[in-house]
C-alpha cells in the first residue's frame, strides 16, 4: 500500500511541475506576443510602453494592438483547448471539435446575417451576433440529442451535431452566393484571427469564458465517470444527464465566445487534447488543467509565427494553426495509439 | 372477412383526393415558373434613335475572333463596366448591362446618370454568366470588351450573338482603344472620337488649373478587413496613370512595398505597419463603414503626419472601382473626387 501511495504521490507531484512548467513557457509565449509582430520594435521600447505607456507610434501599436492581441489570444486559445478536450470527452469520438456540435456553423451563419443586413458601425456588434448564434445552435443540437428515450448518448449528440451543422453551412453559404459583398467580408472572418478585433472584445470574451472554464474545470470527475458507460458512471454516483448539461453548457459558453472573439481556428480544439493526453492520460482532472495552459501556448505561438512570415503583411492565426496543427495531429494519429478515451 | 371492401375501395380513389396532388404539382411548377421570370428586369427597350451613326459594315478583329457589323445595332448587351460605359456615352442605350456596384439597382451612379430613367436589365455576372437571361434578351451584339470570364464564356456567347472581346488582353486595352473600337462598331466613329477628347480636354484642364499638385506623392489603399490595408503599388495601375497625368506620383512608400496580389499591383500591410502609408495625399476605400471608423480610431493612423495635416480623405468604393476601370465616364467622376481630395491634401 504504501509503495502504491508513494508512486501515486510522485506521478501527482510530476504532473504539478508539469503543470507549473507550461505556465512558465505561457508566460513566456505571452511576452514574446508582445515584443514580436509585423513591425519590428526593439525590446526595450515595448517594456517602455507597457510600463509607462507613452505617446509615441510604436508605443500605441504595443499598448493599442499588442496587448489586446496577446489577452484575446489567451483567452480563446484556452477556451478552444478546455472545449476541445470536453467535447472529445462527452461524445467520446476523439476527432471531436467545435465543428462537430453545429457551434462553428452556428457562429457563422449569424456572422453572415450580421454582415448582409447590417451596416454596423462598430464591429463588436458582429461578435455579439456570433455569439448568439454559436450559442443557439449548441443549445439546439443538445436538446436534438435529447429526444427520445435514450436521451442525449454520445453518439446520438454527435449525429445531431452534424445535422444541425449541415443546415446551418448551407444556409450559409445560400447567403454567400448571393450576395458578392457579404462573402468578401464573411471570408476574412471565417479563417480566424487574433488581430484587428476592437479593443473592448478581450473584455467582452472574458466573464464566458472564465464562467465555462469553471463550469468545465468541475466536470472533470463526472466526465471520466461517463467515460465509462452510462451504466458504471450511474453506479459511481454520477448524475449522468447533469453531468452531460453541464459539460454542454461550459462548451457552448467556451467555444460559443472564441468563435465570435476570433473566428474558427480550426486544430487547437481538435490537437491539442491529444498531444496533452500523451503526457497526462485520459483522467480529466489532469487533462482539462493541461490543456486550459497549453491551449494559448499553441496559439499565441502560432500568432506570433503568422506576424512574422509575412511582415510587413500577417498570416492569419488560423492558417498558421492549420498548417502547423494538421502535420502535428497527423504525426500523432500515426505514431502513437489514440489514448482510448 | 370485413377487410376486404376496405382494400377494394382503396383501388379506386375518389376524384378529390386524386386531383389534391396533381393541383399541387401543379402550383409549384407555375410558382417557380413565375419566379424565373420575375428576375431583376426593369423592363427593356431598344436604343435610342440614330441621329449620326454610320451603317457601312465594319469588320472589328479581336484577340478572340474577328466580328463582322451591317447596319446599325438596335439590342446591344454589355458585357463589361468599360463596355457599358462608352455605349452610354455615344449614345446607345443597352438592352442588357452587367452588374457594378453592391448598391442601389445594381449601377454604377456614373452609369445611373448617363441612363437618365432609360429602362435596361441589369445582368448580374458575379455568380456565373446567365447564357439565358442574355439570349432572352435577343441582341444583335454583345460587348464584352472588360468582361472578367470573358476567355471561358466566348463560344456560348458569340453562338447568341456577334461578341467583341478585348483587343490586346484582358484588361490590358486601354480606355482610348475601348473606346474607339466600341464606337465604331456601333457605328459611331464621331461621338467616339468626340467623347474621348472631351474627356482627356477636362484631364488637362484639371493639371492646368493646379500647379500645385506638381510633384506630389499618393497612397492609395483599400482595407480589406480589420488587419489588412491593401496599397496599391503598380505604377501602371489605371489610377495612378491617371494621378500622373494631373501631376501627382505614386508615394515612395508605396513603392517599395513588396507586391502580392494578381500581377503584383498592391502589397498588403497590416495595422501595425500603418505607418508606411505616409505620402502628401492618402486615399483609402474601406470594405464596410465599420471598417472606416476601426482605423479612423487607431492611435497610430491618427500619428500619421499625413493624417494630422489634413492629407487623408476616404472615398467610396464605387469611385475606386470606376478609377481602376477607367472609361470615359468614370474617369470624369473619379477626377473629380480625386481633385476633391487632393485639394484638400494641398491646402
Amino acid at each position: 500500500m504504501r509503495e502504491l501511495r508513494e508512486a501515486r504521490l510522485s506521478r501527482t507531484s510530476v504532473r504539478v511541475a508539469g503543470l507549473l512548467v507550461a505556465a512558465v513557457v505561457l508566460a513566456v509565449v505571452c511576452v514574446a506576443s508582445l515584443a514580436f509582430g509585423s513591425k519590428s520594435i526593439p525590446i526595450g521600447e515595448v517594456f517602455g510602453a507597457l510600463l509607462h505607456g507613452g505617446d509615441s507610434s510604436n508605443a500605441s501599436i504595443v499598448t493599442g494592438l499588442r496587448v489586446p492581441r496577446t489577452l484575446v489570444g489567451l483567452e480563446v486559445g484556452a477556451a478552444l483547448g478546455l472545449a476541445g478536450a470536453l467535447m472529445q470527452g462527452l461524445t467520446r469520438n476523439p476527432l471531436a471539435d467545435p465543428g462537430i456540435l453545429g457551434i462553428n456553423a452556428g457562429a457563422a451563419l449569424a456572422m453572415v446575417v450580421a454582415i448582409a443586413i447590417g451596416n454596423f458601425t462598430s464591429l463588436s456588434a458582429y461578435i455579439w451576433f456570433s455569439f448568439v448564434g454559436a450559442a443557439l445552435a449548441g443549445v439546439v443540437v443538445y436538446g436534438l440529442g435529447t429526444i427520445g428515450r435514450e436521451g442525449a448518448t454520445p453518439a446520438r449528440i454527435a449525429l445531431a451535431g452534424a445535422a444541425v451543422s449541415a443546415l446551418l453551412i448551407s444556409l450559409t453559404t445560400t447567403v454567400l452566393v448571393l450576395d458578392q459583398q457579404t462573402f468578401d467580408q464573411y471570408r476574412y472572418w471565417a479563417v480566424g484571427s487574433l488581430a484587428g478585433r476592437p479593443g473592448e472584445v478581450a473584455a467582452q470574451a472574458a466573464p464566458f469564458i472564465v464562467a465555462g472554464a469553471l463550469l468545465g474545470l468541475a466536470s472533470a470527475r463526472a466526465l471520466d465517470a461517463l467515460g465509462l458507460g452510462d451504466e458504471v458512471a450511474r453506479g459511481l454516483g454520477v448524475d449522468v444527464v447533469r453531468g452531460r448539461i453541464l459539460v454542454m453548457s461550459s462548451i457552448v459558453l467556451l467555444s460559443g465566445a472564441a468563435t465570435a472573439a476570433a473566428g474558427p481556428i480550426a486544430f487547437v480544439g481538435l490537437a491539442i487534447p491529444h498531444v496533452v493526453r500523451a503526457l497526462t492520460g485520459p483522467d480529466h482532472r489532469w487533462l482539462l488543467p493541461y490543456c486550459l495552459l497549453v491551449g494559448p501556448i499553441f496559439l499565441l505561438g502560432a500568432d506570433v509565427l503568422g506576424r512574422l512570415v509575412l511582415s510587413p503583411s500577417e498570416l492569419q492565426v488560423g492558417i498558421v494553426t492549420a498548417l502547423v496543427g494538421g502535420p502535428v495531429f497527423v504525426a500523432i494519429v500515426r505514431r502513437r495509439r489514440i489514448v482510448a478515451l | 372477412m370485413s377487410d376486404r371492401s376496405s382494400h377494394t375501395s382503396r383501388r379506386s380513389m375518389p376524384s378529390h383526393r386524386r386531383i389534391g396532388p396533381l393541383l399541387c404539382v401543379a402550383l409549384l411548377i407555375s410558382a417557380a415558373g413565375l419566379l424565373t421570370a420575375c428576375g431583376d428586369d426593369a423592363g427593356d427597350d431598344s436604343s435610342a434613335a440614330t441621329t449620326t451613326a454610320s451603317a457601312a459594315p465594319r469588320t472589328i478583329a479581336h484577340k478572340l475572333g474577328t466580328v463582322t457589323i451591317e447596319g446599325t445595332p438596335k439590342r446591344v448587351v454589355t458585357l463589361g463596366l468599360g463596355d457599358n460605359d462608352v455605349a452610354l456615352a455615344v449614345g446607345v442605350t443597352p438592352v442588357g448591362m452587367v452588374k457594378g456596384s453592391s448598391g442601389g439597382n445594381g449601377l454604377l451612379p456614373w452609369v445611373n446618370t448617363a441612363l437618365d430613367g432609360k429602362k435596361t436589365t441589369v445582368l448580374n455576372l458575379d455568380t456565373g454568366t446567365p447564357y439565358e437571361k442574355i439570349a432572352a434578351l435577343t441582341p444583335d451584339l454583345i460587348l464584352a470588351m472588360g468582361e472578367f470570364s470573358i476567355d471561358k464564356d466566348y463560344a456560348k456567347l458569340s453562338k447568341i450573338a456577334p461578341t467583341i472581346a478585348y483587343v490586346k488582353g484582358n484588361f490590358k486595352d486601354t480606355y482610348q482603344e475601348q473606346t474607339t473600337v466600341i464606337a465604331k462598331a456601333l457605328g459611331r466613329d464621331a461621338e467616339g472620337a468626340r467623347v474621348l477628347a472631351d474627356v482627356e480636354a477636362k484631364v488637362a484642364a484639371v493639371k492646368e488649373a493646379h500647379p500645385e499638385f506638381a510633384g506630389k506623392t499618393v497612397t492609395l489603399a483599400f482595407m480589406s478587413d480589420a488587419n489588412t490595408i491593401n496599397v496599391v503599388t503598380a505604377p501602371d495601375d489605371p489610377a495612378i496613370l491617371l494621378l500622373g497625368q494631373v501631376g501627382v506620383g505614386l508615394s515612395k512608400s508605396a513603392q517599395t512595398l513588396p507586391k502580392n496580389g494578381q500581377g503584383g499591383i498592391q502589397g498588403a500591410l497590416s495595422l501595425e505597419q500603418v505607418g508606411r502609408l505616409e505620402a502628401d495625399a492618402l486615399i483609402i476605400t474601406y470594405a464596410s463603414k465599420a471598417l472606416q471608423r476601426q482605423l479612423e480610431a487607431n492611435a497610430a493612423f491618427k500619428k500619421l503626419a499625413v493624417v494630422k495635416r489634413g492629407g487623408y480623405s476616404a472615398i467610396d468604393l464605387d469611385t475606386v472601382t470606376g478609377l481602376r476601370t477607367p472609361s470615359v465616364l468614370s474617369v470624369p467622376y473619379g477626377l473629380d473626387k480625386l481633385t476633391a481630395a487632393l485639394e484638400k491634401a494641398t491646402s
